[in-house]
């Protein structure tokens, strides 16, 4: 009887002897009156502060998330799109400021775009564009970088640019449907023969809840990394090593780009890791880190590998690596 | 009534309660700007319902069935477990050394003075010191600062009285100071002690040279103040 009782509830025996653990550590150190070294102390109070800024942000992205996965139709886009190739793209790099989606939504929503019809090449410019084309992310941005809008700016102008232009690449190449897997072929053909019935209020209200949990959980996981990241890069890569990198023209914009594709930090959060950076690294590396990083990272390659061959990710990953890197070569040398 | 706590219910309470927890002892000024703590204990507030609404909703089935890797959840546990154990603190003087060379490039503008000078901050002086190295300009401009001790390497009789200045979070901070004359400082206090000063700016002899420095009339320990940081 004891044993089914604490098997069904395990998780939850788990979080409330878990909090009555660390609440009373917290107060062991408290009447121990023991300080931790500085820097130690200090990679905590950074690695926090990175996490407490990012987290409301994350709430937001996450309930508008939810609620575009489980209220909106995929057959929505389609009414709505112009049908010109250049304009149907354009357009479609735009979408996130309807629908706030961030990376790791996106995936599923350009599984449905493409179920419902479109192109490879189109949702790939929607799946490119939409982390950082929405008022989520433009706003978290701004208020990292406030004090300079020229980041924002560039972030938003470098990510439509590249996303349109590498939607227009792959739509010069004959047959689009060699972009994706035989797996993917098979869910978009089946699909066209399947009936959706409205779901019951019920079930709605259900598939938000576990849509808005699912969001979440994928991105606090990340963002705790991140937040780690940045607090340790902060208290122990010594000063001068950063000032020399993050001055170097060149340097500084590889080195972020190769963090971006490491951290995988969501863009609705990630303006709040570059701005550790800020103060060391040349402004185009910055704006590098911005754009690339919510198109391809370790989490997006494993994200998008079920739907798109490995030699279509190679190539997206390739021309969206060097065209930040250009787009912060000309905020660096131009701005 | 049906009630299930998943393990994703799990860690995202854990970290509404933790951010909530640091709320509640009215520490969040310590990692982020003033303005934004309405916004953060709002967001967590909501999270905290629909997690809790969702402990007697049933999931959508078939929805996100993918497993997860355990080893991605270390870095959570590991923030979470340090945000309830550990007391928030202020960025000490270790990480002043680890940004001074960023700070002097920080926005500058030509301070205009309206009434008393013992009103300004830290951050006002380090501006106005930045800017004129006349001793005369500092002639009847008193100062009243509050900030904690920093060995700016200015010799055993000055030390810099510092603060952070915060744009957006604790990661943004930028230390400013203020070289204030204290023979023998290191006898009486130690870094990141924290002091209010009063006194007068005059030419003094420092370990870099003659420097503009406050020469205190009175010079105190204090408590960290509630908000530790200038904005």
């Amino acid at each position: 009887m004891a044993l089914a009782f604490a098997k069904r509830y395990k998780n939850l025996l788990f979080l409330f002897s878990g909090l009555a653990l660390l609440l009373s550590v917290r107060f062991y150190l408290a009447s121990s009156n023991s300080d931790l070294p500085n820097k130690l102390q200090d990679f905590i109070t950074l690695s926090v502060s990175v996490f407490v800024e990012a987290f409301p942000f994350l709430v937001l992205g996450s309930v508008l998330a939810a609620l575009v996965n489980t209220f909106v139709s995929p057959h929505t886009f389609e009414k709505i799109l112009p049908k010109n190739k250049l304009a149907r793209r354009a357009s479609l790099s735009l979408l996130g400021f309807l629908f706030p989606v961030c990376e790791c939504g996106n995936v599923p929503l350009s599984r449905s775009l493409m179920i419902q019809g479109l192109k490879p090449s189109e949702a790939i410019t929607f799946l490119l564009a939409a982390p950082v084309l929405n008022p989520i992310t433009i706003w978290s941005t701004w208020v990292a970088f406030s004090y300079d809008g020229s980041i924002v700016a560039s972030r938003i102008a470098a990510t439509f640019l590249i996303a349109n232009t590498i939607g227009f690449i792959l739509s010069l190449i004959k047959n689009e449907n060699d972009f994706i897997t035989k797996d993917f072929q098979a869910v978009c053909e089946s699909s066209l023969t399947q009936k959706k019935s409205d779901k019951a209020l019920l079930a709605k209200v259900s598939s938000f809840v576990s849509n808005f949990k699912h969001e979440a959980f994928v991105m606090v996981k990340m963002l705790a990394f991140g937040a780690i990241i940045a607090g340790l890069i902060q208290t122990i890569v010594p000063r001068d090593i950063l000032i020399n990198i993050g001055s170097d023209v060149i340097l500084s914009i590889i080195a972020m780009l190769l963090l971006a594709f490491l951290v995988s930090i969501c863009a609705t959060v990630d303006a709040f890791f570059a701005l550790s950076f800020s103060n060391t690294f040349t402004a185009g590396s910055i704006t590098s880190f911005l754009v690339f990083g919510p198109m391809i990272d370790i989490k997006m390659l494993a994200l998008l590998k079920p739907t798109f061959k490995t030699k279509t990710l190679v190539l997206i990953s390739t021309l969206a690596l060097l065209l930040s890197a250009l787009a912060g070569l000309v905020v660096n040398y131009a701005l | 009534m049906r009630f299930k706590l998943s393990v994703q219910t799990t860690y995202l309470l854990l970290v509404v309660a933790s951010i909530l927890l640091v709320a509640l002892q009215d520490k969040l000024l310590i990692y982020i700007h003033p303005r934004y703590i309405i916004f953060t204990i709002t967001l967590c507030a909501l999270a905290g319902l629909i997690l809790i609404a969702s402990l007697f909703i049933k999931d959508s089935e078939g929805l996100h069935k993918h497993k997860e890797s355990k080893l991605g959840l270390i870095p959570l546990m590991l923030l979470v477990a340090v945000m309830i154990v550990i007391p928030p603190k202020t960025l000490s003087s270790s990480t002043v050394t680890q940004r001074l060379s960023n700070s002097q490039s920080g926005q500058q503008s030509n301070q205009v003075f309206s009434g008393s000078t013992l009103g300004l901050s830290v951050s006002d002086w380090f501006q106005i010191l930045s800017l004129n190295e006349e001793p005369e300009y500092y002639a009847l401009k008193p100062a009243k600062i509050t900030g904690f001790i920093y060995d700016a390497g200015l010799g055993e009789d000055t030390v810099w009285v510092s603060r952070f200045i915060l744009t957006c979070c604790a990661v943004d901070a930028r230390p400013v100071g203020v070289p204030v004359r204290v023979e023998n400082w290191a006898e009486n206090y130690s870094e990141d002690d924290w002091v209010i000063v009063e006194g007068n700016f005059e030419l003094s002899e420092t370990s870099e040279g003659s420097k503009i420095v406050l020469i205190p009339d009175k010079i105190e320990k204090t408590e960290e103040p509630e908000n530790p940081y200038e904005f």
